[in-house]
C-alpha cells in the first residue's frame, strides 16, 4: 500500500535547516567544557575549604591523589631498601 | 591530528546507537553525538514541522529536543531502541510545547463516545495512507496535535499499540480507539475541504 505520509516525512526530513547542526555543537562543546570543570574544578575547590575548616582530605580526592603519587614515582630508585638482594 | 579525526568520524559512522551512547558517555567526544545527530536529526525536525505546522517553531523544537537528549542520554536504558526513545521525546516536547501556548487546546480529538465497533472496522488505513500528499498535509494540519503524533507514530515510526502507549502514558485499548478517531477525524476534515472527491489518485 502507498504511505503517503512517510513520501511526507520524507520531503519535510529534506528542509532541515543546515546551521541547526552548529548550534548544536556549540551546545555540546559548552557542556563538555562545564561538566570537565565540574568534574576537575569543584572536588579541589572543596578540598580547599574542607582543609581551611580543619578537615581531612576528601575521600574522593584519595585515590586521585594515591593514583597521581604513584604516576610520580621515580622507577630508577629501588622499591624500598628492605627487600632483599636478588644476587 | 585531522587524520585521527576524520579516522573517528568514519569509524563512528559505521557504529550502532548505543554503541555511539556508550563511547559518547565514556569520552564526551562531540563527534560521536554528531553522528547520533546526523542519523535522527531530519527525522525529529519533519516530525517537529508536522505537529507544530511552523517551520521556525519546529527548527528550536528539533534544536531544544536535541539538547534534551543530550541531557538525558546517560538516562537511556536500551528498554526500547534508541529511535523510539528519541521519538517519544520529541512527540511529548511538541504536545507540551502546544499546551503551553494554547491553555484550552484540544490535544486529542473529542470523545466520540457513539462510535459502534461496526465503524471501527469501516475505518481503513487507506484513509490516510492513499491520501495525495498536498492534500494529506492540509488535513494533518487541521488535526489536534494528539492525533497527528499518534498517526505518525502507528504510519511512520511503525510503532505498536504498546509502544505508542508507553509514549504517551496511555492504555492500549484507549490508543486503539484514539488511532480510530484520528481516522474519521481526518475523513472528516477531507470531505470538508474536498467533498466528495476520491480520497487517492
Amino acid at each position: 500500500m502507498n504511505n503517503s505520509l512517510k513520501k511526507l516525512q520524507e520531503e519535510r526530513e529534506a528542509m532541515l535547516p543546515p546551521e541547526l547542526e552548529d548550534r548544536i555543537s556549540q551546545h555540546v562543546g559548552t557542556l563538555s567544557f562545564f561538566s570537565n570543570v565540574v568534574e576537575v574544578f569543584v572536588p579541589n575547590a572543596l578540598q580547599v575549604v574542607v582543609q581551611m575548616v580543619g578537615g581531612d582530605e576528601l575521600p574522593c580526592l584519595k585515590k586521585a591523589n594515591r593514583r597521581q603519587a604513584r604516576a610520580n614515582m621515580d622507577w630508577r630508585k629501588p622499591p624500598s631498601p628492605t627487600l632483599p638482594d636478588p644476587a | 591530528m585531522t587524520t585521527v579525526a576524520t579516522r573517528k568520524t568514519s569509524t563512528s559512522a559505521a557504529l550502532s546507537d548505543s554503541q555511539l551512547i556508550a563511547l559518547y558517555l565514556r569520552d564526551q567526544d562531540a563527534r560521536y553525538f554528531s553522528q547520533l545527530y546526523r542519523r535522527y536529526a531530519g527525522k525529529v525536525f519533519a516530525k517537529c514541522i508536522s505537529m507544530l505546522a511552523d517551520h521556525g517553531m519546529a527548527r528550536d523544537a528539533t534544536q531544544d529536543v536535541f539538547i534534551k537528549i543530550l541531557l538525558n542520554l546517560s538516562k537511556f536504558t536500551e528498554q526500547s531502541s534508541f529511535s523510539t526513545w528519541v521519538y517519544s521525546i520529541t512527540y511529548n516536547y511538541c504536545i507540551d510545547l502546544i499546551r503551553k501556548k494554547k491553555k484550552n487546546i484540544l490535544i486529542f480529538s473529542e470523545d466520540v463516545g457513539r462510535i459502534s465497533k461496526e465503524t471501527e472496522v469501516d475505518i481503513p488505513d487507506s484513509v490516510i495512507l492513499e491520501m495525495e500528499t498536498n492534500r494529506l498535509e492540509k488535513v494533518m494540519e487541521k488535526l489536534p496535535v494528539g492525533d497527528k503524533a499518534i498517526l505518525n507514530m502507528k504510519y511512520i515510526d511503525d510503532m505498536s499499540i504498546k509502544e505508542i502507549g508507553d509514549v504517551l502514558d496511555k492504555t492500549e485499548s484507549a490508543i486503539k480507539m484514539q488511532i480510530m478517531r484520528a481516522k474519521i477525524k481526518a475523513q472528516g476534515i477531507y470531505e470538508e475541504m474536498y467533498g466528495t472527491e476520491p480520497i487517492s489518485n
